[in-house]
C-alpha cells in the first residue's frame, strides 16, 4: 500500500427521503417522541415526518456502491479496514429534512492528513457528504472522520 | 415547505441561557435487539455488532453497539426536547464502547448563547452520554436555533 494519501472521485446520486425509512430509523433510535410511534389509527398518521437527525448517514444505501466511502476504499485496497477507527461525525442542517423530498447527495473525500503520535502514525480521512435539493439548495452537510493506524508504526 | 408538526420548535431558544440543561434521559439497557434494529434500519452490518466469537478473537470483552446508535439516540433525544426543526448542528466523538447490558444516560448543557448573522437566537450545547457504570461513552456538541 502506498504511503501517499489516496484520493477518491466525488460520487453523486439521488436520496429519496422515505416516510417509512424515517419512522423505521426513528424507532430504531428509541425516539422518545410518542408521535413517532404513531398509532394504527389512520386518523393520527402524519403525512410528513421529520428525518431523524442521523438519517443522512444511511444515504449510502441509495448510492451506486451501497457502501460508505471508507468501506468502498477498503474494498479497493486503498485502506486497511482492520486498522480503521471511527473518529467522529458532524451534521450541519441548513434547514430541516422531511419525508417526501428527494435530495441529491455528493460524497467526497475532502481531506487526508497524517499525524505522528506516541502510538505511531495516524492517517485521517475526512469525508464530506453534501445534500442538496434538485434545484441546488444546500440542505445538510455531514463530515465523517475515519482514522487509519498506519502499518509498521505500531510495532 | 409544508410544516411537519412533529418537528416544530418546542422551546424558545432565546429563553435558554448558559447553564440551561436538557432533561436527563435514560435509555436501555442496550440489548442485541437494539443493535439488530439499528443495523437493519441504517445498513451497518459490521460483524463486531453481532458476532461474539469474532469480537472476542479481536480482544474485545464482547459485542458492542454501533457508535451511531448512541449518537442517533442522542439526536432524537435533543429533537424530542427542542423540536427537530431547531437542530442546526450535531457533532459527536466516540469515547468508549457501549456494551450489551449498558444503560445510557443522555445529558446536555448550554455553554453559549448568541445571535446568528441573520439575528436568529442560537444556543451551543455540550452533550455527554454516559453508561450506567459511569463511563463517558460519547462526547458531543450541538447548536439549536431556527434556520436562517
Amino acid at each position: 500500500m502506498s504511503n501517499d494519501p489516496p484520493m477518491l472521485d466525488p460520487v453523486n446520486f439521488a436520496f429519496p427521503i422515505e416516510w417509512g425509512k424515517c419512522r423505521e430509523v426513528a424507532l430504531a433510535l428509541l425516539d422518545p417522541d410518542p408521535a413517532m410511534a404513531l398509532s394504527d389509527d389512520p386518523g393520527v398518521v402524519a403525512p410528513v415526518l421529520p428525518a431523524p437527525v442521523i438519517l443522512p448517514v444511511c444515504s449510502f444505501r441509495y448510492g451506486p456502491e451501497n457502501a460508505p466511502p471508507i468501506v468502498m476504499m477498503s474494498k479497493k485496497g486503498m485502506v486497511d479496514r482492520s486498522r480503521l477507527l471511527q473518529g467522529g461525525l458532524e451534521f450541519e442542517f441548513h434547514r430541516p429534512i422531511q419525508s417526501g423530498e428527494t435530495l441529491v447527495v455528493t460524497e467526497s473525500l475532502a481531506k487526508t492528513y497524517d499525524k505522528k503520535t506516541s502510538k505511531g502514525v495516524l492517517r485521517f480521512f475526512e469525508f464530506e457528504t453534501a445534500f442538496r435539493t434538485t434545484e441546488g439548495e444546500l440542505v445538510c452537510t455531514v463530515t465523517t472522520t475515519n482514522i487509519e493506524r498506519r502499518p509498521g508504526e505500531d510495532g | 415547505m409544508a410544516e411537519t408538526g412533529f418537528g416544530a420548535p418546542r422551546l424558545n431558544v432565546a429563553d435558554l441561557s448558559v447553564g440551561s440543561t436538557m432533561p436527563e434521559r435514560r435509555a436501555g439497557p442496550i440489548t442485541q435487539e437494539h443493535l439488530i434494529r439499528y443495523a437493519g434500519a441504517m445498513g451497518d452490518f459490521n460483524p463486531f455488532h453481532y458476532d461474539a466469537e469474532l469480537v472476542r478473537s479481536r480482544g474485545f470483552k464482547g459485542i458492542f453497539a454501533q457508535g451511531l446508535l448512541t449518537a442517533g439516540i442522542l439526536g432524537q433525544t435533543l429533537a424530542a426536547w427542542a423540536g427537530q426543526d431547531l437542530i442546526r448542528k450535531l457533532g459527536v466523538r466516540f469515547a468508549e464502547p457501549v456494551w450489551l447490558g449498558d444503560e445510557l444516560i443522555f445529558s446536555a448543557v448550554v455553554t453559549r448563547t448568541y445571535r446568528s448573522d441573520e439575528g436568529k437566537a442560537r444556543a451551543d450545547l455540550d452533550c455527554i452520554v454516559s453508561s450506567g457504570d459511569g463511563r463517558q461513552v460519547l462526547k458531543g456538541s450541538a447548536t439549536l436555533g431556527k434556520a436562517d
